[in-house]
């Protein structure tokens, strides 16, 4: 549906703004992406994987194993404070540059 | 179902990681397998669909693992990362509530101290240095002051001497016969024993080697309460009968029969006296804690008196010990011997007038002036510590008033003000006990220095990390140290509020309690000092004015070693021809400029005295005539380099048939000449000795060392001295080192005769050296003290004017601009530095007056408040303050108005 290109751009910020909220583990992560798109964004394993381990080694996100009542082991990610300011950024960013595009294409509201 | 963790690891080539990162990917990919599996079999699926629908979601394994490998790549991180990783893991509630824990504190001190290197390794330094002292001194008292004398029931044992003050021996060693009297007569002991110094030459397997040891009493180890480690100790019929038993110290056990466990019941040939048995049967071993007055003894023997000697009351030579009864006081033993020794000088008016006695109790005995020495060193360490808290004090708020936006910023976040007062306290003690750790290598690397500070009559001290009370005092020093320099800026930190953060930038100042609080510790450090170097100034000046003093002679290039004397050589007629061959040898070395033999050089000996009688003189009722009586071989007096004042030398003319000439020093003539010249006068010893003439008088030489009064004393030539008298030290004037001639002398002596032993190779400057030597130790270490101060607090004072100049750049800048001057502005600076190090100094001063008094006893020649040492001192602070004020005072003229009215 969409390039690989404008998924891997947007796929960290996706990811930030889904843990804000609260911690999740991985397998969520990546079904809530493509539930919250209606199916048009994917994230397979191959792709979700690498990127979460990302975040955190860059100490947007920590991971940590949590067994919860009833449930498997798993590895919950959540937001660090750091985290946090850079999702903030991020959606400034993303909401002037798409601003900024739909001037350009005419199609803006305002 | 799958086991997915191994599916994973035997598809994934994962790149070299740690094994704790591979087993976190491994985990986290097989976790998720197993949710697509999960969702699988829950939509419907069957078990083999739903495992093949699971292990489609990765294809391409190779692709992943490059990609995860790169991720991984990009994140190299320090283990001390890592570290402080696992920790905040750790330290994470389980709850995933807020993030208090203990060990999150730490890491966050931990990455703080990190970015701030030069503080964090300024500040370990500085402590490490401090804790490090006091832990030296604390294995000093250990040893000294704490740990029990090695003996049961220490607290009762006193030592009982002869009071004879007015021949100038206040406590001197009794005579057999008043012992025996004592014994018999008092009640307050439940027993006494006796002591005297005796030496030995071991023979058979090794070496010959001469040992130290004692003839003792056979209740000398009950009345001390010693077991044997082997064997048994001496019963009453060893005394009695002339058995041939000896029990060796532990040291001697193990150095020459290497520890044989069968040493008990073994004869070992040992010649004590000339015409005794070599054979002794060892029956014991001491335990190796025992020490008795010295270390350095190997071996005890029955004391076993002759009819003769038990019956001597004019040869003044045992060590008596006591015990003193459970109820008895030292006050009441001491009027039941005072009461004794009356009715003994009643009794023996001729030996006992005015003999009076004294009760010591053993650890005054041992510990003497040494004991205000440790505690000296033990303020001194103290004021060390307290001078690098002040200043770790000052740094730390220093940092805190950087740090204040940061505190607002937490406190607004909901941070209490109790959980960043914490945080202070962490990194306060990450810094202190890291200079704990490192603190404790200086005890270790010192001992050998330390060690000579602790008398000779106490177990050798040790300093063992294997040691848990050296440990412990390091554990609780660093946590206090600690807790002491960190509760200032804690407090500090817990009084920030949000407001701050705004004001701070809007004005920048660092409050006025702060800035008070750091000016007073400053004071603090400058005071402690001074005090610190008052007490180093007054050593110095001590040492100064003891190496300043008279000797008599000229104790330079002088190499002296003991020869002791050998039972072949006891007869009288064999002794002289081998003196002389040994003079003959060393004389004939090239450098030698003077070689001699005497029964005591100066400084070795206090006592050693006869009585005398100028013939036709009258005794008056004060008078004692009781002079230090010393023997030398021709040349002597002239090998010392002793000051003639009348008259001749001793020398080759006065022989064993020459008339009997005798030179005296100034004190006798003065007491005893009534204004006359001495020469020709006649001086006898004993009643039936023919007299002296004297045929010279000599300044005083410093027999007794420095701090004994001085005596009258004799100096007659070796043949013509009494049999009694071996002169067994060797003395060599040399040129240049006298060391460097040490090897050739006992080379010659070995030439003459092979066995015999010699001891003590030392120059004559190292004899006076030992005699002042712990003082020397003590006064090395309150200077060193002293200058580590003296950096400490000069650093303390620059870095707080330091960080005033900058903290004040946009005023300082301001004034500039305005038509402030140079002069105006460095004056303003140093100002406060100055007003500030006054203060100090004052405070420091009226304090330094009040604890050197307590030094007292260890000056000499210099009072405790003297005004030189603490003018040098003042001035030296001074001198330095004005440094550390001036750098930063010429920082702050140089501030570049327009730079700072920029920056706004």
């Amino acid at each position: 549906m969409f390039s690989a290109e404008l998924k891997k751009g947007s796929s960290e910020m996706l990811i930030l703004s889904l843990l804000e909220a609260r911690p999740r583990h991985g397998y969520e992560i990546g079904k809530l992406i493509e539930a919250r798109s209606g199916g048009k964004l994917t994230f397979a394993l191959p792709t979700l994987y690498p990127t979460l381990l990302r975040l955190e080694n860059r100490g947007w996100i920590k991971g940590r194993w949590v067994e919860k009542a009833g449930e498997r082991r798993r590895c919950f990610y959540r937001l660090t404070s750091e985290g946090r300011r850079v999702l903030s950024t991020q959606r400034k960013t993303w909401s002037a540059f798409i601003d900024a595009v739909h001037a350009v294409m005419g199609r803006s509201h305002a | 179902m799958r086991d997915w963790e191994r599916y994973v690891r035997t598809h994934l080539p994962l790149p070299p990681l740690t094994r704790e990162r591979k087993s976190r990917i491994v985990q986290e990919l097989a976790s998720q397998f197993e949710d697509f599996y999960r969702e699988a079999v829950a939509r419907g699926m069957t078990e083999s669909d739903a495992d093949a629908f699971a292990r489609a979601q990765i294809t391409d394994w190779t692709s992943l693992a490059s990609s995860l490998g790169d991720v991984e790549s990009s994140h190299v991180r320090s283990p001390l990362d890592r570290w402080s990783e696992r920790l905040d893991d750790r330290a994470r509630p389980k709850k995933g509530m807020s993030p208090i824990g203990l060990l999150a504190d730490v890491r966050y001190a931990l990455r703080l101290l990190r970015k701030t290197p030069v503080f964090a390794l300024a500040a370990i330094g500085t402590l490490a240095l401090g804790i490090g002292a006091n832990t030296t001194i604390f294995a000093l008292v250990q040893t000294m002051l704490l740990q029990p004398l090695p003996y049961q029931d220490p607290d009762r044992v006193v030592m009982v001497w002869e009071d004879a003050s007015a021949a100038g021996f206040p406590r001197n060693t009794p005579a057999p016969a008043n012992y025996r009297d004592w014994r018999a007569m008092s009640r307050s002991f439940t027993d006494i024993a006796a002591a005297t110094f005796a030496s030995a030459t071991l023979t058979g397997q090794g070496a010959p080697e001469v040992v130290l040891g004692r003839r003792v009493t056979a209740n000398f180890f009950p009345v001390l309460g010693v077991q044997p480690l082997l064997g048994r100790v001496f019963a009453a019929e060893d005394d009695e009968s002339g058995t041939r038993v000896v029990v060796i110290s532990h040291a001697l056990w193990q150095r020459r029969y290497g520890g044989d466990p069968g040493i008990v019941g073994r004869t070992i040939l040992m010649r004590i006296d000339p015409a005794g048995d070599v054979r002794h049967e060892v029956i014991g071993v001491a335990p190796p804690s025992f020490v008795f007055l010295s270390r350095e003894i190997d071996y005890w023997v029955p004391m076993q008196f002759s009819p003769e000697e038990a019956a001597t009351r004019d040869n003044h030579y045992l060590m008596v010990v006591a015990r003193l009864k459970p109820a008895v006081s030292i006050e009441a033993a001491s009027s039941d011997m005072q009461a004794i020794a009356r009715r003994l000088s009643e009794q023996y008016p001729d030996t006992n007038r005015g003999l009076g006695t004294v009760i010591v109790p053993i650890r005054e005995e041992v510990l003497g002036d040494t004991r205000v020495q440790v505690i000296a060193l033990m303020i001194a360490a103290a004021a060390i510590v307290l001078i690098a808290c002040a200043n770790l004090a000052s740094l730390l708020l220093a940092r805190a008033s950087v740090r204040r936006g940061e505190y607002a910023v937490r406190l607004s976040l909901g941070a209490t003000r109790g959980r960043l007062a914490r945080q202070v306290l962490v990194e306060a003690l990450c810094l202190s006990i890291a200079g704990g750790v490192l603190g404790l290598a200086i005890p270790i690397l010192t001992t050998t220095f330390v060690e000579q500070i602790v008398p000779i009559g106490l177990q050798a001290l040790t300093v063992s990390l294997m040691d848990w009370r050296l440990f412990a005092f390091a554990g609780v020093l660093s946590i206090a140290t600690g807790l002491l320099f960190s509760v200032g800026p804690a407090l500090q930190s817990a009084h920030a509020s949000t407001a701050d953060v705004l004001q701070q930038h809007a004005r920048g100042h660092s409050g006025g309690r702060n800035r008070a609080f750091r000016d007073a510790l400053v004071v603090l450090q400058v005071a402690a000092t001074l005090v610190l170097l008052v007490a180093a100034g007054l050593m110095l000046r001590t040492l100064a004015n003891l190496n300043g003093v008279e000797r008599g002679f000229d104790a330079n290039n002088l190499l002296t070693m003991q020869v002791p004397s050998m039972p072949k050589y006891a007869d009288p007629i064999k002794r002289p021809p081998f003196y002389e061959r040994i003079i003959a040898g060393v004389r004939a070395l090239p450098g030698v400029r003077g070689v001699a033999l005497g029964s005591m050089l100066p400084f070795q000996s206090s006592g050693n005295t006869r009585v005398f009688r100028v013939e036709g003189r009258q005794l008056l009722p004060e008078d004692l005539p009781d002079a230090l009586f010393r023997v030398g071989t021709a040349d002597y007096l002239q090998t010392l380099g002793v000051t003639l004042v009348e008259g001749r030398l001793l020398d080759a003319r006065d022989g064993a048939d020459a008339p009997r000439a005798i030179v005296v020093n100034e004190t006798l003539v003065r007491r005893f000449m009534d204004g006359q010249s001495a020469l020709g006068r006649q001086i006898r010893f004993g009643l039936t000795e023919p007299p002296f003439t004297v045929v010279g008088v000599v300044r005083d030489v410093l027999e007794r060392g420095y701090e004994r009064d001085p005596k009258p004393g004799v100096y007659v030539s070796q043949p013509q001295g009494p049999r009694f008298l071996p002169t067994t030290n060797l003395v060599v004037r040399v040129d240049g080192d006298p060391l460097s001639y040490a090897a050739a002398v006992q080379r010659v002596i070995r030439q003459v005769d092979p066995e015999q032993p010699i001891r003590q190779v030392r120059t004559m400057t190292d004899v006076i050296g030992l005699t002042v030597g712990d003082r020397r130790q003590q006064t090395t270490l309150l200077v060193v003290f002293g200058a580590l101060a003296l950096v400490i607090a000069s650093l303390g004072l620059y870095g707080l004017l330091a960080q005033t100049v900058s903290a004040r750049g946009r005023e300082i800048g301001i004034r500039i601009a305005l038509g402030a001057t140079w002069r105006t502005v460095t004056q303003m600076v140093m100002l406060r530095g100055i007003v500030l190090t006054s203060v100090g100094v004052g405070i420091g001063a009226v304090l330094a007056w009040s604890v050197t008094r307590a030094m007292d006893t260890l000056l000499y020649d210099v009072g405790p408040t003297d005004p030189l040492t603490f003018a040098l001192v003042v001035g030296l602070l001074a001198g330095v303050s004005a440094v550390a004020c001036a750098i930063p005072a010429m920082r702050a003229a140089r501030v570049d108005p327009m730079l700072v009215l920029r920056d706004q």
